[in-house]
């Protein structure tokens, strides 16, 4: 049983990968049943990456988000939760050849982390402030990749050329990404930063350290303010919000995995 | 003085400058958290060490700007500042805008103010009116045609109005009217409520950083440790904390689940004000301090007792011994005598020796000496890899199968005065972001007049967004507005 999970996630992984490739030719071909084809692999995908959680979870006897393997899981799992909401809402199946290899690249991530099943939780671990900072954190994170692939269909379509009118509109595009970073960033400021402080003081007793990891949840926070006031003021639309949701994934990947090489208070694995 | 505070407002608290502040702070952010890694944090300890390696000049640089600890340096706390006072100046100067905005609603001036260039709606009763029966009314058609409009009269007109506010109503806008240009000019306003939010969200944030100064003024931690029995003193006072207990919980595969230090509160008289448990994560609030469990650590050669297995050279079996340090015991079968020399809790061999790396149990070994007449032996047994254990050629072999540490308890004892106001400071921000994720601000104006309606949208985030609200409401007052022109007339 110990291995069962991670058997899941990585049926998961190929079944992600596989649906990549799927919705790559389905972009290539223009061909609506390769589409449901690969839409029907990645809720494949979705599935055993359920199953995976939920057997960690069955394993560890905690949810699954207490070591940077579980966290990036689970944060994938929602991503793929949210894309399957996005399909539903708006069928719009192209979304799937730029949400697959970001999940691809976080899974890959996760693959290089330890993937050892504690079931006791560290003692700076047992607080009911651990559920709402991760758990609201990575429904932040998982916002912002969703804004980050956005961005990068919106450049697709920015570059127009041939079967450009085969993606969502520009307009229709800019509002998805200005609204998944509206949605993630007041979840990342109470859960990240709010919540995290809070924790903190309880824990550690100071609201803030300055730890590799504070800072780098500082930048990400002071970026999206950036974004979002430039937003109001009606600049940096369009092309500019496009590549701001890319530059904002990379913050969150460095932010992410900098604490393997920083070290700090969050350097639990 | 009048002349000074408007060139402020005009010029430095502007939503443009307050965005290059927010992106100079992101910057010195960013650069503080590559120094951070950069640049070692010993670096103030070892100033001649790093002279050597990286040259006086760039020493004198990484010194003069603090970039060994660049979140305390003179330009973060620069950049801090700059940021703090435009957010005070912002929100003072700007307060009125944000609740006027909130509560207000402004009617226009007359039809022009609806501009063409908005996105609009429009409809005239007429065409309501010839739709209800589902085909083309041949007297509108031809009415239109050659220039004859039908109107609505005024108490019809009333109606229809009394229409359009039920259903923006229905859609969660707030309306205001007044009659003019013979019509009925109006407003509506929904998600009023996000600039009250957005409001709240600045202010919690301007107080988030006060209580920040004001913790880092004047609050203080220290972490100190102590053993079982040892007072640690509280503040400056007269009060102090004996440490009665010490314990590292573990759960069956050694994992650590818990750190308890029990604790006395001892008074000026000397007698016990409370006795409390410290966890991590439920620290003791006692007056202004604050007590954490912070950490915990093993001195070298302080143990309790290690159980050692005993194998005598040429026999069969083991003997179970129980060592403690300071005392000698008599081996079974012999003359020979085994005491302990050294613990250290974290082995590791350097340049001088062994030594212990850390002050945690990562790698402890007991160093023992077995005498049995002739020249001593000594040698290391090791808890965690026993194939490194010496030998002892005359007397048999030894196993180290379990030794009790002496815990020293690090408490992390402190006050921050700015606590309260930094939580505060959240509180207000965590209910402006609720309203400002929750209400979604849009406003709309329009004209409900003797041949039909027009709504413009003023404002909407986002301008496909407000062409869909207006598609919506124009269906939704089409259907509304039918029953009333049914049971009116047009002349």
């Amino acid at each position: 049983m110990h291995a069962a999970d991670i058997d899941f996630f990585w049926t998961s992984f190929w079944c992600y990968l596989v649906s990549f490739l799927a919705y790559t030719v389905f972009v290539s071909l223009k061909r609506r049943s390769i589409g449901i084809m690969a839409t029907v692999l990645f809720c494949v995908a979705l599935a055993f990456h359920t199953a995976g959680l939920i057997a960690r979870w069955w394993i560890s006897t905690h949810p699954p988000f207490s070591t940077m393997f579980e966290y990036a899981l689970t944060m994938s799992w929602l991503v793929a939760v949210a894309f399957v909401v996005i399909l539903a809402r708006f069928r719009r199946m192209v979304f799937g050849v730029i949400i697959t290899p970001i999940l691809l690249i976080v899974l890959v991530i996760a693959s290089l982390l330890p993937k050892e099943a504690s079931k006791q939780l560290m003692p700076a671990l047992q607080s009911y402030w651990f559920y709402i900072h991760v758990v609201m954190a990575a429904l932040a994170e998982g916002a912002f990749i969703i804004a980050a692939g956005g961005g990068i269909v919106y450049l697709i379509r920015y570059r127009g050329g041939d079967g450009a009118d085969f993606y969502p509109s520009r307009d229709f595009l800019e509002e998805f990404i200005s609204r998944s970073i509206r949605i993630g960033y007041p979840l990342f400021t109470i859960g990240a930063l709010f919540a995290g402080a809070i924790w903190a003081q309880s824990a550690w007793g100071s609201f803030w350290s300055w730890d590799p990891k504070e800072t780098g949840s500082l930048v990400i926070w002071l970026f999206y303010t950036l974004v979002l006031h430039q937003d109001i003021r009606g600049k940096w639309r369009g092309r500019a919000l496009a590549v701001c949701a890319i530059v904002g994934f990379v913050i969150f990947v460095i932010s992410f995995v900098g604490n393997l090489f920083f070290g700090g208070l969050h350097a639990y694995i | 003085m009048r002349n000074l505070a408007q060139r402020i407002r005009e010029d430095l608290v502007t939503y443009r400058f307050a965005v290059a502040v927010i992106a100079v702070l992101l910057g010195a952010s960013a650069a503080g958290w590559i120094c951070s890694e950069v640049f070692p944090a010993d670096f103030e300890h070892r100033r001649d060490m790093y002279v050597k390696l990286w040259g006086k000049t760039a020493v004198w640089l990484v010194d003069l700007f603090g970039l060994y600890d660049p979140f305390h340096s003179f330009w973060y706390t620069a950049v801090l500042a700059l940021f703090f006072v435009v957010l005070l100046l912002c929100l003072i100067t700007r307060w009125n805008r944000f609740i006027i905005r909130s509560f207000r609603i402004k009617i226009p001036a007359g039809t022009k103010a609806l501009s063409k260039k908005l996105p609009r709606i429009e409809f005239a009763w007429s065409d309501l009116s010839a739709a209800r029966g589902g085909g083309r009314d041949v007297l509108t058609h031809y009415g239109k045609k050659y220039g004859r409009h039908e109107r609505a009269d005024d108490d019809t007109m009333q109606s229809l109005f009394a229409g359009v506010r039920t259903v923006l109503s229905r859609k969660g806008y707030r309306v205001a009217s007044r009659d003019g240009e013979g019509g009925i000019l109006f407003s509506a306003v929904g998600g009023r409520w996000r600039f009250v939010g957005n409001f709240l969200f600045h202010i919690g944030i301007l107080i988030i950083t006060v209580g920040g100064v004001i913790g880092g003024i004047w609050g203080w931690t220290e972490v100190l440790y102590g053993r079982a029995g040892d007072l640690l003193p509280l503040g400056e006072g007269s009060e102090s904390l004996r440490i009665e207990d010490f314990r590292i919980i573990t759960t069956g595969r050694l994992e650590i689940r818990d750190y308890i230090s029990r604790v006395s509160v001892i008074n000026e008289e000397g007698n016990t004000v409370l006795v409390a448990d410290i966890e991590v994560n439920h620290p003791l609030h006692y007056k202004e301090f604050d007590i954490h469990q912070s950490s915990y650590y093993v001195d070298e050669d302080e143990f309790r007792w290690a159980r050692i297995e005993f194998a005598a050279k040429g026999r069969l079996g083991t003997v179970p011994l129980t060592v403690r340090p300071g005392h000698e015991i008599q081996l079974p079968g012999g003359d020979a005598v085994l005491s302990a020399l050294r613990f250290l809790p974290d082995f590791r061999v350097g340049a001088q020796g062994p030594y212990s790396a850390s002050a945690t149990m990562a790698n402890p070994a007991l160093e023992i000496e077995v005498q049995s007449g002739g020249a001593p032996e000594r040698g290391w047994l090791f808890l965690h890899h026993r194939r490194f254990n010496s030998r002892f050629e005359k007397t048999g072999s030894f196993v180290l199968t379990d030794i009790e540490p002496v815990l020293l308890t690090g408490l992390q004892i402190g006050t921050n005065p700015g606590s309260s106001v930094f939580l505060g400071g959240i509180a207000i921000a965590t209910i402006g972001l609720i309203v400002l994720l929750l209400f979604n601000y849009r406003l709309i104006s329009g004209a409900v007049g003797p041949e039909g309606l027009v709504i413009a949208g003023i404002e909407y985030r986002w301008k496909v967004g407000l062409e869909r609200e207006l598609g919506r409401l124009k269906g939704a007052l089409q259907d509304e507005l039918r029953g009333t022109i049914a049971g009116s007339r047009l002349h």
